[in-house]
């Protein structure tokens, strides 16, 4: 055989990514830059997804609560930073009606999460992923995403990427303290106050 | 023959000995007439990320892989196509994209 020097470019990294999605899906283009007014969220699609006890799980079931819901993957090193930092806030936070919902992508299944979810103390529900709700969600490729969701089920900030644990603590207090237009009392008296927000502080 | 590959700007991919048992390691795979005998990586670079312990083991940039194949006996005068499959998991320091596998094609001509 004839040796052929065969020199062939492959380019990996940022290539075109080519996605049929739902027009009615979630549009996600970037990242926000702060938590948009309510006025401008739109509703967090839906969605049936197993936990690791093989229980369904829906995001219609946390209404009422602010959720942060993080797409992630045992291979990507940035979601593995943000992990602590989301047992921590769930552990603090749970009390003033927060959740932490994750969102694996990997390919492997629970034969992988799980392992690495014992070994890391994971206090919050995981979820498996899959293509369907990547696309609700606007496409999610990039790990990690994560969406802010307020008591009203709907978007009020995504995060594209690993952000600062301040960050999300600074949001997740000012959705806590923000209120659907009645709010109530330490009594359990319901009283309005016009929508505005109330800010409480941590823990 | 080698295979070069380019990588843009700011993303590095897993070698193929990563240094965590959960990172996705490059790989080269080939189907075809000819037998891969031997797959040469470049050395990777240990490289420190701020969202890890620990310096990973990557490649980033330009860089090539070299692999010799060992063609069978009989095919004198004949063309034949290999296919191969290469297979990575790129990230930066701030994101990771999914796995994604690249088809790798060349045509050899027996002599």
């Amino acid at each position: 055989m004839r040796r052929h020097q065969w020199f062939l470019a492959a380019a990996l990294g940022l290539g075109a990514v080519v996605a049929s999605c739902d027009t009615t899906a979630y549009r996600v283009a970037e990242a926000d830059s702060s938590l948009k007014p309510p006025h401008e969220r739109q509703t967090a699609p839906d969605f049936e997804l197993k936990d690791a006890d093989g229980r369904t799980v829906r995001l219609s079931d946390y209404r009422g609560k602010v959720v942060l819901l993080n797409f992630w993957a045992t291979w990507c090193g940035p979601c593995k930073l943000e992990i602590p930092w989301f047992v921590e806030f769930e552990k603090e936070l749970k009390d003033e009606g927060f959740a932490v919902l994750g969102i694996s992508m990997d390919e492997g299944g629970w034969d992988v999460v799980k392992p690495y979810l014992e070994s890391v103390r994971v206090n919050y529900r995981v979820l498996m992923g899959n293509e369907e709700v990547a696309m609700a969600y606007g496409g999610v490729e990039s790990l990690p995403t994560t969406f802010l969701i307020d008591r009203e089920g709907r978007i009020a900030r995504v995060h594209v990427g690993l952000v600062s644990k301040a960050e999300y603590e600074n949001d997740i207090k000012t959705l806590l303290g923000q209120e659907s237009g009645a709010r109530r009392d330490r009594s359990g008296v319901l009283a309005a106050d016009g929508g505005g927000a109330t800010q409480r502080p941590l823990g | 023959m080698r295979l070069r590959v380019k990588l843009q700007p700011g993303y590095h991919v897993n070698s193929h000995k990563p240094s965590d048992e959960f990172l996705i390691p490059l790989a080269l795979s080939w189907e075809g007439p000819l037998e891969a005998v031997a797959t040469r990586f470049p050395e990777p670079k240990q490289e420190r990320y701020g969202f890890a312990d620990h310096p990973l083991s990557v490649f980033t940039g330009d860089f090539e892989i070299g692999v010799r194949f060992r063609a069978p006996g009989g095919k004198e005068g004949r063309e034949a196509a290999m296919r191969g499959k290469l297979r990575y998991q790129a990230c930066t320091d701030k994101l990771c994209l999914p796995p994604k596998t690249v088809d790798v094609r060349f045509t050899v001509k027996f002599q």
